[in-house]
Parts: structure tokens; sequence; C-alpha cells
């Protein structure tokens, strides 16, 4: 490989600079949403995005979210994660999983699940950190591959 | 002084009235605690040097369900799970046989419960 394929220090700076500016002016024009969308990890996975006018195939991955408005100890935050999609041997739920990015601990477990389950349901407790939050739920289906969904929160008191 | 940490027999908790082929929410609770076993500097020079172990981490690795001989639901936790879990999931009661739980924390350590399926109108 030879040193032209690499960026120099030089280019580097002038690239990001670019790079930043069109960030800046994107979202200075309103389109903020636009240079969101690239980082959004609502993105890589389907998800229902108008819960008014649902699909049959949206309405079997709509995943149910239960979480308070506003939690007042962190250390202790309940949630419920249930989905009305059906528990059949060729079709079901493999896993659920609960993340929160804003927090030291991203991965608030993995929940894995069976025909033999009946239905896709977890309620457990979790930790988080204090402020504004977004919990997000992966939920596998074995044949339609990865659904997303989230919901926000703030949290008064941090209990990482 | 370091605070001792507490352990417990879990709990499992099945409906009174349970018939063939519904689908009921079973709960299960254990006395463990969570902790990473890190302290925050408030100080910290580097973003590396913010968190100090003090004390070995402790947490709930693996919960495993077993209705009968057949493990039907495996959820791997770690320590942002809270303090003294309390989970609920559910099972299709389609035949009377034991249902386990099995806890694993980090460490090795294994604590299980078994509650039998009988079928009650």
């Amino acid at each position: 490989m030879s040193q032209e394929e690499y960026f120099t220090r030089r280019e580097f700076l002038k690239a990001a600079s670019v790079l930043g500016l069109g960030s800046t002016v994107l979202s200075v024009l309103g389109l903020a949403d636009l240079a969101f969308a690239s980082t959004h990890p609502l993105q890589y996975f389907k998800a229902v995005r108008d819960t008014k006018s649902l699909t049959a195939l949206e309405k079997e991955h709509l995943i149910n979210i239960r979480l308070p408005a506003i939690a007042e100890d962190g250390a202790n935050v309940p949630i419920v994660v249930s989905m009305g999609h059906p528990m059949e041997r060729d079709h079901y739920i493999k896993s659920i999983q609960i993340l929160n990015f804003r927090d030291p601990v991203v991965n608030k477990g993995i929940y894995y699940f069976t025909p033999a389950n009946g239905e896709a349901y977890i309620s457990t407790q979790i930790r988080m950190d204090g402020g504004d939050a977004e919990i997000f739920v992966i939920a596998e289906c074995s044949k339609h591959g990865k659904w997303i969904a989230s919901k926000k929160l703030k949290v008064s008191l941090g209990g990482c | 002084m370091a605070e001792e940490y507490q352990f417990g027999q879990p709990k499992l908790r099945l409906p009174s009235t349970i018939q063939k082929g519904e689908v009921i929410e079973v709960k299960v609770k254990i006395k463990h605690p969570s902790r990473t076993g890190l302290r925050l500097v408030e100080d910290a020079k580097t973003p590396f040097e913010r968190f100090v172990r003090e004390r070995p981490a402790i947490y709930i690795k693996t919960v495993e369900v077993f209705y009968g001989a057949e493990r039907i639901s495996l959820f791997e936790l770690n320590s942002s799970t809270s303090d003294d879990p309390l989970l609920a999931f559910k099972v299709r009661a389609d035949r009377e046989a034991p249902l386990k739980v099995v806890f694993t924390n980090n460490q090795g350590k294994r604590f299980e419960v078994t509650e039998q399926v009988r079928f009650r109108t």
C-alpha cells in the first residue's frame, strides 16, 4: 500500500472541518433530522414509525414498553416489555434486548425466549444514570429480523 | 468499612389457578447484590482514571428457566440490573411438570428454585 492512499494530517483537518460545518448548516436550516439520521440507532433496524396506520406485519411486531415517565430512584427503574407476537414453532420472538446508550453499562440484559413461553414478555428492574434518557428495545423475530422501539423517561436521582 | 452483601434463596410464584394451555405469568425474586465494584473519582485527570476498582464485581449473570427437562428461557443479565430483582415472564402451561429457575452469578455460585405446575380450576 502506498503512502498516497492515507490522509495527511492537513487533509484530514480540512475534511473534518467541512463535515463539521456541513452538519451545523443542516441543523441551522432546520434539517437537524437529516444530520442526526446518520448516527441514530433506529435506522439500522425495522421500526414501526406511524402507530396510527399499522400494516398487519407492523401490528405483529409492535413493541410495548411500560416505563414510568419520571423515575424517582435510578437504582431501581421498573420496566415491562411485551409483544402481541405469535409464539409458534416456526415464527416466534427469539430475544428481547434492552439498551440505554447514555449509561456506563449500556446493555440492560438480553432475554431469550422459545415458543414454550407463549408470549414474549419480560418485567424487570434496571439501574440508570440520572437525567433525560431514552430506552431502546430490540426484539428479534425468527422470520422477520430485528425490530426496534424506544421510549423516553426522566430519572431524578442516578443509580449507577 | 465496606458493607456486607446479603444473599437469599430465590422465591417463585405461580398463579393460584392454572388451566391447561393457559399462558401464565411467573414471578421470581432473589436477594442478590448487583454491583460493578467500581468507585467514581470526582477529580480524575483523564477520562480513563474516572473509575477505580474498589471491590470485585458481583452480579447475576444468567437466569435459566426449565419446564420439565426443556430449557425454555435464558436471561443474560449484568451489573445494570437492580439489587434484589423481581423478574416476571410468561410460560404456556401445557403439561404438569416442575418449573425450575436457576440463577448463576459472575462468581459461579448457583441458586435455584423449583415449583410444580398443577392444573387447578
